[in-house]
């Protein structure tokens, strides 16, 4: 069944867009420089920061993904997003007050404008815009491979076509707007989400008949199992690996550490960590209640089992919710997924027009132009990469969150705070994470060459864990062979590193 | 004191994972487990350096919470474990470890920040020693 057949999903879902485009156009008027276009200005207050970073941590890879994953792997895929209790937090602490100081004392607008003041290193913060560029094309691709198929549940287009539709409204959207209508649409996307992933919840555990029902449902089945609720699945490796890779490798997320930059005023971080983790935990209700039911209505013959187990999020809401609510969710759902697309774009372009070229010694002088530019070279490749990729969303945006986690998380969470670390550390700790990551990803997906044996890692360990653990490691020998006793950090860098 | 703890635990857990993930033996799935939920909170240490003294309670008692609930996760692994609330007390543990330490790592945050976090003056001091775009770059 498709949305078509129930006018209030449509309905919902048009006057969302309408919402979104009417956002895009005030902030088009909002945008007047680069200053605006890559960190809106740097006049953001906490609550809207706090949606802005929500709604970029989650899009559509967990709206959409997480249920899907959880159907496929069973609970041990909530280890995605079990980090939220401390991640909020550990960011504060690690990176988020000296990133923001770094934005009292330099024009910083990217992260590897953050990596040059620290090392001072046009090749650490070139090879940081690369893994960003590199991380933004997966990640964005996650987000465009959602909206096709949200598009698809609802208009029946079709995943491809969804998709193309996806990449047109993304365009026009972002290369108006920047990153003011990205903030923005969080602010709607962040509000709408945590309201319907309530009631999602609700309507999730009455479905199954209540959570003990849905957990005996499912242990009983013969599709799903006692195994689908242990939390370590039938791989350890892989649900500790995705404890490690998203609570660790949040230290690396540019589409979060930028919003940092946005902040007004950086005392009121002191909240942060409060808001932020609360409202993801609301939302995670979403994932959670989706993840649990569905299986069980399958196990119990409710549902026809998935054609694809991303269609997990959009056969409940279709089938199960009233349809208001699946009008909201689909709607927050496209919020969700433009908004983290539109923060994805815009960052790719700053790589791109401003970091790139900065590092090359070659600053570009229109940079707003360029960017929009940029945009739209982005977010055709994204679209690309997602269609020849062909798996699921959630493992997609796992690679993605991956390579920024390998490649940029050591760099910044120890290097921000530990002066001994070396230009030449954080240079190969860069090139580590993210070769190994990308390298391990492919070599272990590659059909070309069927003699080739698989990667060296164990059965069920994340490409992206061994990149992640390895990036550190290379960070700390390389430091140790490296270092003196005089450090090279300027003085307003060193005074930020202190406080 | 507590930072450069926090950098020799970085320095070995980092290859010890990477090791453990290559290996995957059922050794190998303890070690990365106590070594992954130490992780974070050796880089909380390490982020608010001076700071790090007044949280050594809060942190520890985070070390213990999360250390016994991925224990007995390991433990409860692959057996037919009593349930409770309807649903597997290894379920239940994962929950356990998703919101117990939310409001506790929150609140920790915001009740050390006045004194540890970001004082105002040193903020100001900041601004006024080095302002936008002195200090080069």
């Amino acid at each position: 069944m498709t949305g078509l057949a129930q006018p209030a999903v449509i309905a919902s879902s048009l006057a969302y867009l309408a919402v979104v485009l009417a956002i895009g156009v005030w902030a088009a008027r909002r945008t007047h420089d680069a200053r605006d276009f890559f960190i809106a200005g740097q006049g953001i207050g906490l609550v809207v920061t706090t949606l802005a970073t929500m709604s970029a941590a989650f899009s559509g890879f967990l709206f959409l993904g997480g249920p899907g994953l959880t159907y496929r792997l069973g609970v041990s895929s909530f280890f995605i997003s079990v980090p939220v209790s401390f991640t909020a937090g550990l960011l504060c602490w690690t990176v988020a007050k000296r990133l923001r100081l770094l934005a009292e004392v330099r024009e910083i607008y990217t992260v590897p404008d953050a990596v040059l003041a620290r090392f001072r290193s046009r090749r650490a913060s070139g090879l940081a815009a690369v893994a960003v560029i590199a991380g933004t094309v997966g990640y964005l691709g996650a987000q465009l491979q959602a909206l096709g198929l949200v598009l698809d549940s609802i208009f029946g287009t079709g995943l491809a076509a969804g998709m193309a539709v996806g990449v047109v409204v993304v365009l026009a959207y972002a290369t108006a707007g920047g990153m003011v209508a990205g903030v923005y649409t969080d602010v709607v996307q962040g509000a709408l989400m945590i309201a319907a992933a309530l009631g999602v919840f609700y309507y999730a555990l009455e479905s199954g008949g209540g959570l003990g029902a849905i957990g005996r449902t499912l242990a009983e089945s013969g599709d799903f199992g006692p195994g689908f609720l242990d939390p370590l699945g039938a791989a350890p490796l892989t649900a500790l690996g995705f404890y490690f890779v998203f609570g660790v490798g949040v230290l690396g997320q540019p589409q979060m550490l930028h919003k940092f930059y946005m902040l007004d005023d950086p005392r009121k971080l002191k909240w942060f960590p409060l808001a932020l983790s609360s409202s993801q935990a609301l939302v995670v209700l979403l994932w959670i209640g989706i993840g649990l039911a569905v299986p069980a209505l399958v196990a119990s013959g409710r549902l026809a089992p998935l054609a694809s187990p991303d269609d997990a999020a959009p056969a409940f809401l279709l089938g199960f919710a009233p349809p208001l609510l699946a009008g909201i969710v689909f709607a927050g759902v496209l919020a969700a997924i433009m908004s983290t697309a539109d923060s994805f774009v815009n960052i790719a372009a700053a790589a791109l027009v401003h970091d790139l070229p900065k590092a090359f010694g070659r600053p570009v002088r229109r940079e707003l132009a360029r960017g929009r530019w940029a945009v739209v070279g982005v977010t055709v490749a994204s679209a690309l990469f997602a269609f020849l990729y062909g798996d699921l969303i959630a493992l997609l945006g796992t690679f993605a969150y991956g390579t920024f986690a390998a490649a940029l998380a050591p760099a910044f969470a120890v290097g921000l705070n530990w002066r001994r670390v070396t230009p030449a550390a954080a240079t190969a700790s860069i090139a580590v994470g993210l070769a190994l990551n990308l390298g391990l990803e492919l070599w272990g997906r590659q059909a070309w060459f069927p003699a080739l044996p698989k990667p060296p890692l164990a059965a069920g360990a994340l490409p992206s864990a061994a990149a992640l653990a390895a990036s550190f490691t290379v960070l700390f020998v390389v430091t140790w062979w490296t270092s003196t006793r005089d450090d090279d950090i300027d003085a307003d860098v060193a005074a930020v590193m202190e406080m | 004191m507590a930072t450069k703890i926090s950098l020799w635990f970085l320095a070995i857990a980092s290859p010890a994972i990477l090791l453990a993930l290559l290996l995957g033996t059922r050794t190998s799935e303890w070690a990365f487990a106590v070594l992954a939920a130490a992780f974070p909170l050796a880089l909380i240490a390490l982020g608010a350096g001076r700071g790090a003294g007044a949280l050594k309670v809060g942190l520890v008692a985070l070390l213990v919470f999360y250390e016994a609930c991925f224990l007995g996760l390991l433990t409860l692994h692959g057996r037919d474990a009593p349930w409770l609330f309807g649903l597997p007390l290894a379920t239940l543990l994962q929950l356990g470890i998703f919101l117990a330490p939310l409001p506790a790592v929150a609140l920790l945050y915001a009740w050390t920040f006045e004194r540890h976090g970001l004082r105002r003056r040193d903020l100001e001091e900041l601004r006024a020693r080095f302002g936008r775009g002195e200090g080069g770059g």
